[in-house]
């Protein structure tokens, strides 16, 4: 009893120490400008420009966060009292419905320009050529302010430009989906930039395909010939030019200090959740997203679990052969594969081995989780079939079987059943594994939450229905699984009785030639 | 029906070092024998009755199996397995399959019978052997003595010529040999040709036709268990077959250490398989020492086993005495009465060193 009380009395500490961190709730100052920010709590996007810019100032604190979805969300909870960010990324709508306003404008308009590769002169010198005479006309400042001037930019859409050209595609790589610079709808790209550069293609006689990458992953996949383009509002500085070739610029963008509006309404708790269901799901059919990326993540998984295992029984005969040389290749592979982690290895497949393949991005993903697979499972093999007594074997081959039949009949079905478990458990991580193909391109699940996240700047709820899905599907993988190695047999199974009752009724034959104690 | 020519098997380890287990071991085996091989530990026994169907293949020399040389390149050794039968001392039986799949597995894949065939001639041999109502049970849940008659069974299917025993009683527990040895020598009054190798020499001598006493690499002595047993030619031989395991202490004092003496007979009965004489030894030898002859000190305690009889005797000797101290004039003669009971026999006589009473465990 005395333990209870202790345990108790310690739970109640902890839970007061954590009360008290909580900061009380100030009545926020009017900010003006940067100079009002010392002391409080900033946010940025980590690695973003900004996030360089306010280390240079002392008197904060500066919070780092991944996307902007995660940044908004900490400044409407209170964890922030300011975030920055490009004045465009939350339209005049968007913040109405977060309950955030911006403070005050950043001094400077930085300029913006499309990377290219090196080596691409004919394409960076052709599209700088387009941009500067749109400028000239007055063109682009008009196409700049029918999106950046609108209310709700996602209700904009790309002007219908004629049919789509038929030359070799312009490869696009983008990291942004907000409105207005770039976002998708439907799988469909709108926005400031696929605008300037639809109208670009049109102009070349070159489609546009246009594919979402993570910011690292399009500079890789830019240097490795995946795309030849990125796009979404890339500031032009000294660091990048160094290693890229930028056009000219095609706009500015000057940066906002959003802080949380004290006059904003905050609806009820039902209302909120009719609004995170319509906003998440309903709103420009992102449902879609969800079950197309689900489609992709199954497709995926589905492939690998096979060719991944079959590459696993392969590897595990190798290192069960009994030529030493064999053996010991296996055993590399296998050591080889499980040192590297599963998101490096698919990137070097991607963007180093296969990149001049034709192969697509699917293949490849296919291709490196099955090899990944393979490593962990081969040894799992090798221990189930290994714990088979050896003496059920030398059974079977003093029965004349051969050894092909002795492993099928025999050794086999009971290291499938000895495997089961741990085959299960790492198919289940296999599963959860693909959630990150969204790094070569791949449209699965996993990004499905982030597309919707990033629109709706609602870290909850996609994430919610997200694991809730992969739960489902680790579940249902479990139980075709255990469908494999359904145990029939128990000894009270008494289905199957091949008496032949004449002979059983028939004494002479029962009592033939065995003495009864 | 098997002929053996000069085989040899030496065995070479991986650091190199060779083990010679087998040297120029020649015999004819004909049809209808039952061939017991014995002989002490190590001496290839087993390794003998694997070449034959070429579960262990030998280094040297040449075995024919019905006229035809089984060690030719292009032999079917699956084929050759087919006609051979072998029961393990393990057992083996196929886990996952119940009794009955267990007996209808080879001949299904290997001779094509169909499952409706299979099932009832496997349920003859099952009843043969009186495992035909567990022919659903798995494996796991069946006791040693039921689990070896299965695998007899399982042998039987094939039809096979000739079936190779490599110790099928060693595993068992003393009250299941029964039941196995019933089943065994069945098949012996059928004609079956059988080899065993075994270290039970009761065995040998009631079941086979023919011993095969295998030692210093080779087939010893060859002969009828008349022979072997009871008028072995070679010195090695006789003192395999009559030999006797002894367990000597001396008491020396009034008290003595019961605990290490009991821990010693315990030792000494498992490993010749009389565990299930230990309480009636304790007790006689609790009576003797501390009642009957315990004003006789120091006394020489000896445990005797001959296996080949399954006579198991206690020795009580005290030296320098002529006479029997059961006839001693202050002799209380019913203290010796418990001991009778649990003898069988209790001999007196007296030797060179002094006087022994013999106790005769039943």
């Amino acid at each position: 009893m005395k333990m209870n009380k202790l345990y108790i009395f310690f739970l109640a500490l902890c839970l007061v120490g954590c009360a008290k961190k909580q900061p009380e709730k100030q009545p926020m100052k009017e900010l003006h400008s940067e100079a009002d920010l010392t002391g409080l709590r900033v946010g940025v996007q980590t690695g973003s420009t900004y996030d360089l810019h306010l280390s240079s100032l002392n008197d904060i604190v500066k919070m780092g966060y991944n996307s902007v979805s995660d940044g908004l969300l900490a400044l409407t909870q209170g964890k922030l009292d300011v975030y920055v960010e490009d004045e465009s990324s939350i339209p005049p709508d968007e913040q109405k419905r977060l309950g955030i306003k911006i403070a005050f404008y950043g001094e400077e308009a930085i300029p913006c320009g499309f990377p290219l590769r090196k080596d691409n002169n004919g394409l960076r010198d052709s599209l700088s050529h387009f941009i500067d005479s749109l400028k000239a006309t007055g063109e682009m400042q008009k196409i700049h302010d029918r999106w950046f001037l609108s209310d709700n930019p996602a209700q904009v859409r790309i002007p219908d430009l004629g049919p789509e050209p038929t030359g070799e595609p312009i490869l696009v790589g983008s990291p942004t989906e907000l409105p207005p610079v770039a976002f998708h709808i439907s799988s469909v790209w709108h926005g400031f930039e696929p605008e300037v550069l639809q109208r670009f293609g049109r102009y070349v006689g070159r489609p546009l395909i246009i594919e979402h990458y993570p910011f690292s992953s399009a500079i890789s996949a830019l240097q490795s010939n995946k795309i030849d383009i990125v796009i979404g509002g890339i500031f032009i500085t000294e660091e990048r030019q160094k290693t890229m070739d930028f056009t000219s610029s095609h706009f500015s963008v000057r940066s906002a200090y959003y802080v949380k509006d004290e006059n904003a309404q905050s609806a009820s708790f039902g209302n909120k959740l009719k609004d995170m269901v319509y906003n998440n799901l309903v709103v420009e059919d992102r449902w879609k997203y969800i079950t197309d990326g689900l489609w992709e993540t199954v497709k995926i998984s589905l492939f690998s679990l096979l060719l991944g295992t079959l590459f696993g029984a392969g590897v595990c005969a190798l290192r069960m052969s009994r030529s030493k040389g064999l053996s010991k290749i296996a055993k590399i592979y296998i050591d080889i594969m499980r040192g590297i982690p599963m998101l490096v290895f698919l990137m070097i497949m991607f963007y180093v081995i296969f990149s001049q393949s034709g192969l697509g991005g699917t293949a490849i993903a296919v291709l490196a989780f099955a090899m990944n697979f393979a490593a962990y499972v081969s040894e799992m093999f090798r221990t189930s079939i290994q714990s088979v007594g050896k003496g059920q074997i030398e059974a079977g081959l003093a029965l004349g079987l051969t050894k092909w039949q002795t492993f099928w009949h025999i050794t086999a079905p009971q290291a499938v059943k000895n495997v089961m478990p741990v085959y299960k458990g790492e198919a289940v991580s296999l599963v959860k594994n693909t959630s990150i193909v969204g790094y070569i391109a791949i449209q699965d699940l996993t990004r499905a939450s982030d597309i919707i996240r990033t629109r709706t700047f609602d870290a909850f709820f996609p994430l919610l229905i997200v694991t809730i899905i992969y739960f489902i599907l680790a579940w249902l993988l479990g139980k075709a699984l255990d469908l494999i190695v359904k145990s029939k047999k128990t000894t009270k199974n008494d289905h199957h009785k091949p008496f032949d009752k004449d002979l059983l009724r028939s004494r002479r034959f029962y009592t033939s030639g065995v003495e009864r104690r | 029906m098997i002929s053996i020519k000069h085989l040899s098997k030496t065995y070479v380890n991986p650091d190199g070092s060779r083990l010679e287990v087998l040297k120029d071991v020649s015999c004819d085996i004909h049809k209808g024998e039952v061939i017991s091989i014995i002989g002490p530990s190590g001496n290839g026994k087993s390794t003998l009755l694997r070449t034959i169907n070429l579960m262990t293949k030998p280094t040297s020399g040449e075995i024919f199996f019905e006229g035809e040389n089984i060690l030719a390149q292009d032999y079917p050794i699956n084929k050759l397995r087919q006609r051979m039968g072998m029961v393990f001392q393990t057992f083996n039986l196929f886990e996952h399959l119940t009794v009955l799949e267990n007996v209808t597995l080879a001949p299904m894949k290997l001779k094509g019978v169909g499952q409706a065939e299979a099932e009832k001639e496997a349920m003859t041999l099952l009843r043969k052997v009186g495992m035909d109502e567990k022919c659903n049970a798995m494996p796991a849940d069946l006791a040693g003595g039921q689990k070896q008659r299965v695998a007899i069974a399982r042998a039987l299917a094939m039809h096979p010529e000739v079936i190779l025993f490599d110790e099928p009683l060693s595993a068992l527990d003393p009250s299941m040999v029964g039941e196995v040895l019933t089943v065994i020598r069945q098949l012996a009054h059928e004609g079956m040709t059988m080899l065993f190798v075994t270290h039970k020499l009761k065995f040998a001598r009631d079941v086979s036709t023919r011993i095969f006493f295998m030692y210093d690499k080779g087939i010893h002595e060859d002969g009828t268990p008349q022979q072997i047993f009871e008028n072995p030619i070679h010195s090695a031989t006789k003192a395999f077959v009559q030999q006797i395991y002894r367990l000597p202490f001396v008491v020396e004092g009034l008290d003595f250490d019961i605990v290490e003496m009991h821990t010693q007979m315990l030792g000494f009965c498992v490993k010749y398989n009389i565990a299930d004489k230990i309480e009636t030894m304790q007790q006689i030898i609790n009576l003797m020492v501390l009642l009957v002859l315990a004003e006789y000190r120091p006394l020489t305690v000896r445990i005797s086993y001959i296996e080949l009889y399954e006579r198991t005797t206690i020795d009580f000797m005290i030296e320098g005495l002529e006479t029997s101290p059961l006839q001693a004039d202050d002799f209380d003669p019913h203290l010796i009465d418990d001991v009778r009971t649990l003898a069988k026999e209790i001999i007196e006589e007296p030797t060179k060193r002094g006087y022994r009473i013999k106790v005769v465990l039943p």
